[in-house]
This record gives C-alpha cells, sequence and structure tokens, in this order.
C-alpha cells in the first residue's frame, strides 16, 4: 500500500482527487516542481487531515510552506473562516490576511476559490477562464433549455457549466483535473492570476 | 499506570518526552529512532530490584558471548556515550505517584540525589538496585511502591521451556484454558486443544490441530508460539507491564484485528499495560480499530522521530489517528 509521505517543504493541500490533477497542471505549467499536492479530501475532513498532517512524518523537520485552497461554496468569509478554525485547532499559524502568507516553519496561505469574496468553486474559476470561448453561449443556452425542459437546473449548476463546456472538446468526457492536464483551461487568463500569485509565494 | 514519561540522556535520546500514555501505547517510527531503547528504558524503570536479573545485556538485543559486556553494554547507555551527565528516566502515574531512576558514575552526586523535603514529606525513597559497568543504578518512589512486575517480548525466540510454565500457570485459572485456547483459534483455526506435556527431560506445550497426534507448539509458525507466550504471560495476571518489541513479528496482516481485539480485552480485563513496538502500517490499523470497538478508546500512537538531531515523540490521539488512517497518511 503506498502511503502518502511528505517529500517536499512546500505542501500544498487542495479538495478531492480532481483538485490535485487541477493544481499538478498548474504547477507544472508554473514550474513550481517542488511544490507537493495533497489530497485533503471534502471541505468536513479537513480538521482532521490537518491534525493528522501536522503529526506526520517529514512535517516538523520539513515542512517550511503550507498553502490550502477550498471552495468558498455558498458563503466564502464561511469558508475561510472554517480553514481558519482547523488550522488553529492543529496549532498552526492561522495569516490574518487572505491569500497572504503568514507564520514561520510554516508559513501558511489559504486561498478560497473562486476569489476572497464570491460564492463558488474551483469550476467557477475556470468558467471564469473560458467564458470568452466561442462555443460559451451554446452552454448557456444548453443548460437553460434544459432548465426549461426539465423544470429545475442542475446544482450545483458550475459544475454542470464546465461538463457541458468539456463535452465540447475534441476530446469530449474528461473530468476538469484531467482537462487541465491536456490543456483545456488557458493559463494565461486573467482569471488565474490570483491562483498563480498564491502558488507563486510558496 | 504510568501517564508520563520522560527520558534523558538515555542512549539516542537527548530528552524525550511523552505526556499522555495509554493502558495500550504503541511506538512506530523508523529504523534508529530508539522504539526499543523506549522500552529499555522502561524495562530498567520498573523493574526495580529485579532489574539485573535476568541479565539486562540479553533482554532486548543480541549478548556478547566474549565476556565485553562492561564495554559494549553499559556504557552505551548513556546519550554520546557520556559518562559525564547522569542518565535520568523519570514516570508518573495515575495515582500521582512518580518513580525516577539516575544511572551514573557512583562518585557523581546527580546520579545519588538527596530526597528533597517534598518527597521525604511523601515518604519517598531513594534505593540502590546495585551497579553495573562501573556505574550506579538508583532508584526513586514511594516507600510503598513495589516493584512492577514486567513482562518482556523480544524480537529473541522464545524459551519453550518457559512457555509451559507460564500456559500451566494460566490453566490452574477457572475457565482460563478454554479462553487462551478461544483467541489462539483466531490464529490457528484448526486448533483443537492446547496441553502442557512433559514426553522428554523438560515439558512443552503440544497442540492439537487435528494431525494423527498433538505438534509441539514450537514446530507451528513463530506467530502462533510468540501470541500464545504474550496471551498466556497477560492471562496469567502476574505482570502488570507488559513490553512487545517489534510486535507483529511473525504474524501475518489479516489476523492482526483478532490479535488486537484479544490484546486489548486482556489488558483491560487484567489491568496491564503494555508498550509495543511495530513497522507496520497494517498493525496500526488494526489496533485503532480493535480500540475503536472499546468504550474508553485507551491506546496511543507514539512516532519516535528525529528532529534538528533530537528525537522527539510524536503521540496520536484518537482523532488524529482516525484521520491519518482515512487519508492513507504515513504515521509510521
Amino acid at each position: 500500500m503506498a502511503l502518502e509521505e511528505i517529500r517536499s517543504p512546500k505542501q500544498l493541500l487542495v479538495e478531492g482527487k480532481s483538485g490535485v490533477a487541477f493544481f499538478n497542471a498548474l504547477i507544472r505549467h508554473l514550474g513550481l516542481a517542488d511544490v507537493q499536492i495533497q489530497d485533503f479530501g471534502g471541505k468536513d475532513d479537513l480538521r482532521g487531515f490537518l491534525n493528522a498532517f501536522s503529526l506526520a512524518p517529514g512535517f516538523a523537520a520539513g515542512v517550511k510552506s503550507l498553502g490550502i485552497v477550498r471552495d468558498a461554496e455558498s458563503d466564502a468569509r464561511a469558508a475561510r473562516q472554517s480553514v481558519l478554525d482547523s488550522l488553529a485547532a492543529a496549532r498552526l499559524p492561522c495569516p490574518a490576511q487572505a491569500e497572504v502568507f503568514a507564520g514561520d516553519r510554516p508559513k501558511v496561505g489559504v486561498l478560497i476559490l473562486p476569489d476572497a469574496c464570491a460564492p463558488g468553486m474551483l469550476e467557477t474559476l475556470c468558467i471564469q477562464s473560458v467564458s470568452g470561448d466561442p462555443v460559451w453561449p451554446c452552454v448557456e443556452d444548453y443548460l437553460r433549455c434544459v432548465a426549461e425542459k426539465a423544470g429545475h437546473a442542475p446544482k450545483p449548476l458550475d459544475k454542470a457549466r464546465i461538463q457541458a463546456f468539456l463535452a465540447s472538446r475534441e476530446r469530449p468526457g474528461l473530468l476538469l483535473g484531467h482537462a487541465a492536464q491536456v490543456g483545456y483551461f488557458p493559463w494565461d487568463n486573467p482569471a488565474f492570476e490570483r491562483v498563480k500569485t498564491f502558488l507563486r509565494q510558496m | 499506570m504510568l501517564k508520563s514519561l520522560r527520558i534523558q540522556r538515555f542512549r539516542g535520546f537527548r530528552d524525550l518526552q511523552i505526556g499522555m500514555l495509554k493502558r495500550v501505547n504503541l511506538f512506530a517510527g523508523k529504523n534508529d529512532t530508539g522504539k526499543t531503547a523506549a522500552l529499555e528504558a522502561l524495562y530498567l524503570l520498573l523493574r526495580g530490584e529485579g532489574v539485573f536479573q535476568p541479565p539486562f545485556a540479553g533482554v532486548f538485543r543480541s549478548v556478547s558471548r566474549d565476556g565485553r559486556e562492561a564495554e559494549i553494554i553499559w556504557p552505551w547507555l548513556f546519550h554520546d556515550k557520556d559518562f559525564r551527565r547522569t542518565v535520568t528516566i523519570f514516570g508518573s502515574t495515575e495515582s500521582g505517584d512518580s518513580i525516577e531512576l539516575r544511572i551514573g558514575r557512583p562518585e557523581d552526586r546527580s546520579a545519588q540525589p538527596e530526597l528533597p523535603d517534598e518527597l521525604r514529606r511523601r515518604r519517598y525513597r531513594r534505593i540502590q538496585l546495585g551497579s553495573a559497568g562501573g556505574f550506579a543504578f538508583h532508584v526513586i518512589r514511594p516507600d510503598q511502591m513495589a516493584p512492577l512486575r514486567v513482562g518482556v517480548f523480544s524480537t529473541h525466540p522464545a524459551d519453550p521451556r518457559q512457555e509451559a510454565i507460564d500456559y500451566n500457570r494460566v490453566v490452574v485459572k477457572a475457565g482460563a484454558e478454554e479462553r487462551l485456547e478461544g483467541l489462539m483459534r483466531k490464529v490457528e483455526p484448526s486448533l483443537r486443544k492446547l496441553r502442557s506435556l512433559q514426553t522428554g527431560e523438560l515439558p512443552l506445550i503440544y497442540a492439537d490441530v487435528g494431525l494423527k497426534e498433538m505438534i509441539p507448539v514450537t514446530q507451528l509458525g513463530q506467530g502462533f508460539e510468540r501470541l500464545l507466550d504474550i496471551y498466556s504471560e497477560l492471562m496469567a495476571a502476574e505482570c502488570t507491564v507488559l513490553l512487545i518489541d517489534e510486535i507483529e513479528n511473525g504474524i501475518h496482516h489479516s489476523i492482526m484485528a483478532d490479535i488486537w481485539k484479544g490484546l486489548a480485552n486482556a489488558a483491560l480485563d487484567m489491568g496491564v499495560q503494555i508498550f509495543a513496538t511495530t513497522h507496520s502500517w497494517e498493525c496500526v490499523v488494526a489496533a485503532h480499530r480493535a480500540f475503536e470497538a472499546t468504550p474508553d478508546y485507551d491506546f496511543a500512537l507514539h512516532r519516535l522521530e528525529r528532529v534538528d538531531d533530537a528525537i522527539r515523540a510524536v503521540t496520536y490521539d484518537r482523532e488524529a489517528l482516525s484521520a491519518a488512517i482515512k487519508a492513507e497518511l504515513e504515521v509510521r
């Protein structure tokens, strides 16, 4: 059985396998080879994960920078506070400012997606990056039509929107993380600037 | 029962502190982080007057057969082999008492300190246990505290004769034979019964596993014999502390859950405190699961690790271990 081990002084904790694949693609694009990504599970798992991760072999001796990325879902402020509470419970530094690293060994930063204020998730950020794509109006039309015919909209809507968009690519059916790895999201789009700035601070 | 432990200047430990000991404690960690040394420290601390019998040299480690014990064993108890600094091993108990062992040169006052007034008032005594390798051993403990009976299971092969004696001590207790056989059946489902028999010069334990005749347990798997040994010691209830080095030795991971269930129940029933070491992830998971099924989860995992040239202990409670197992994070 392959257990997750700490191999790098820069640790990025993200939500779920899709998040791992997405951020792996992005850090490779940025050339940040020394950032190791860990899957903390779902939002309700973060507190326990941080507790265990801060005790893991190599953490005390080796981790210098710890980034945590979480979806805002319906409330960005509450999501950030929940991360800070989990950090405090694990006796880790709690950064006062959003998206700014603070503390020492490790310095810690928290990034709430899609930004520090709006509700949403990783998919919301990806949508912002592709909303100028020529097929995007087709995606919106499709989901509007679905809502009319079915009498309800899919929830969360942004997950449906990004899947509809990915269904329009040459290789349809990829999940978000895989799509990021094959280059379906334009990394140079301004939508990704905050995330890139955050990762470069690590 | 010990609630905390502090080991200073002993073997690789400069100053190791473990503040949350439980009924059952599992030490994990990479090689050369002091897992066996932690058991040795507990042994020296708790054996009291019996600390030199049997000879300490062979309790956990291979014995030098060439008479160089004084040279090979005792000096290396001192951190960095620095005899000028006294070894101190300190434990506090559930009842609020403490016990402290000092090892040092006989002329060194810190190896045999005067008792502070506070301890005198509480009727503590400093007792000279003896000396070995030119070093004096003193213990400071409450007057009424008797030395604990410490059972040790090292990685050495078991002594078949002692096994038979322990087994006989178990089976004289009502119902104990059936219980022991029930526990051992988890390891060897074909087991029908166990018997201590003397067919030659020495008694041996034999097992009926459905063959034409009973087989000496020394001829069954190493795991079977080791567990029989451990369970016998537990059920004889004559020890209050068990020290088990590399508990998973010879035991297939698929039965670790049953083993831990047996150990957990026996430790709780008999009031025995267990300290064991492991390298095995399956062993850690099985112990966690076994104690999750108990009312109080009286179990902790302590990983020893080297940080900045010192060894420290990282203790996982139920919540932390549960999260680590769920996320498949390394804990060893």
